[in-house]
């Protein structure tokens, strides 16, 4: 092959390959916004801005299961802190009995509920908590005896209702809901469910 | 299964198949890999396949459509993606979208080196 003949072949080649190239990241990411867009359709509670990403959101979806720089942890944490808002009255513990229903209760913001009815926590559905509850899960740690195992300090209290209500303030790309943050639970049922770990009357301290 | 990713246009819907299963969106932050990115998991009792493995991705994929038992019905794939999404608390997955197409591309390929073994029965 001469000179001449292999320049030819090779812009050959690459015609080719421009054709068949792998897609680049920036193509990739591209089409994934359109591929949301014409994929989904809102159904009740359900709207499609559900699928609008906050920074925290965008960040973890990112890094497609690693664990976050320390940089973006920090970054991911720090905002998420400061969104924290914690109860006028400051009071942090409510009535365990009634934070026990809330960890109990599956149901709420999905499009197949009901917009008036229930809207729980769904602690169990990962987390073991009171002993009396064989069913638990195990996407994340064992809750038994939070408050025993800790000391029902003031601290200890903030920072269980923090991480309640924030849980992106203390484990960034954490796999639990933002339960006060995103407005999945009101104050009264954050109080409840902190009041289930931190009571010492709790049967999660028992 | 021998899911090639031999095509570009295979190509691309794989990693946009993966790029939805890390996807986190809605009120409560869930993707996909929220519940079945890692290995031995479970969900009250239920036991979640990890999907990003080899082996959960094979058990998961090759046993779609199932009949399901506690719902009398014969359900698809398809179905088992749009009710994820329903649980995940995400607007309604469409039957036949690219994100449905892109996902079972993502988890196809995932399951390859086993025999299919659908129709199965469910709980």
């Amino acid at each position: 092959m001469n000179g001449r003949e292999s320049l030819v072949s090779l812009a050959l080649l690459s015609i080719t390959l421009g054709c068949a190239t792998a897609p680049s990241s920036e193509e990739i990411a591209a089409n994934a916004a359109a591929m949301l867009k014409s994929s989904f359709k809102a159904n009740g509670q359900a709207s499609l801005d559900r699928l609008n990403q906050d920074e925290t959101q965008s960040l973890c979806s990112q890094l497609a299961g690693k664990p976050p720089s320390k940089e973006v942890a920090a970054r991911i944490e720090k905002i998420n802190r400061d969104a924290i808002k914690y109860p006028a009255d400051g009071k942090l513990l409510g009535d365990w009995k009634n934070g026990e229903k809330i960890a109990q209760e599956g149901r709420g913001k999905q499009f197949s509920d009901d917009p008036a009815g229930p809207v729980g926590a769904n602690c169990y559905a990962c987390h073991q908590l009171a002993p009396q509850e064989l069913s638990f899960g195990t996407i994340g740690p064992s809750l038994y005896q939070f408050g025993k195992l800790r000391g029902y300090g003031a601290d200890t209290q903030r920072y269980a209702y923090g991480k309640i209500y924030n849980s992106e303030a203390y484990a960034a790309c954490s796999n639990m809901p933002r339960f006060g943050h995103s407005g999945i639970l009101n104050e009264q049922q954050l109080k409840d469910v902190t009041a289930l770990l931190m009571d010492p009357q709790s049967p999660v301290n028992k | 299964m021998t899911v090639a990713l031999s095509h570009p246009k295979e190509e691309q819907m794989y990693r946009l198949g993966e790029k939805m299963f890390y996807f986190r969106g809605g009120p409560h932050d869930f993707a996909c890999a929220t519940c079945h990115g890692e290995d031995g998991k479970r969900i009250r009792l239920q036991d979640l396949p990890n999907l990003t493995g080899t082996e959960g991705a094979q058990k998961a994929y090759t046993t779609w459509p199932a009949y399901r038992v506690s719902q009398g019905e014969l359900r698809s794939f398809q179905w088992r993606l749009y009710d994820c999404f329903r649980q995940q608390r995400f607007p309604e997955l469409i039957f036949a979208s690219d994100a449905s197409v892109a996902l079972t591309m993502f988890l196809a390929r995932n399951a390859n080196g086993v025999a299919f073994d659908a129709p199965a029965i469910k709980r």
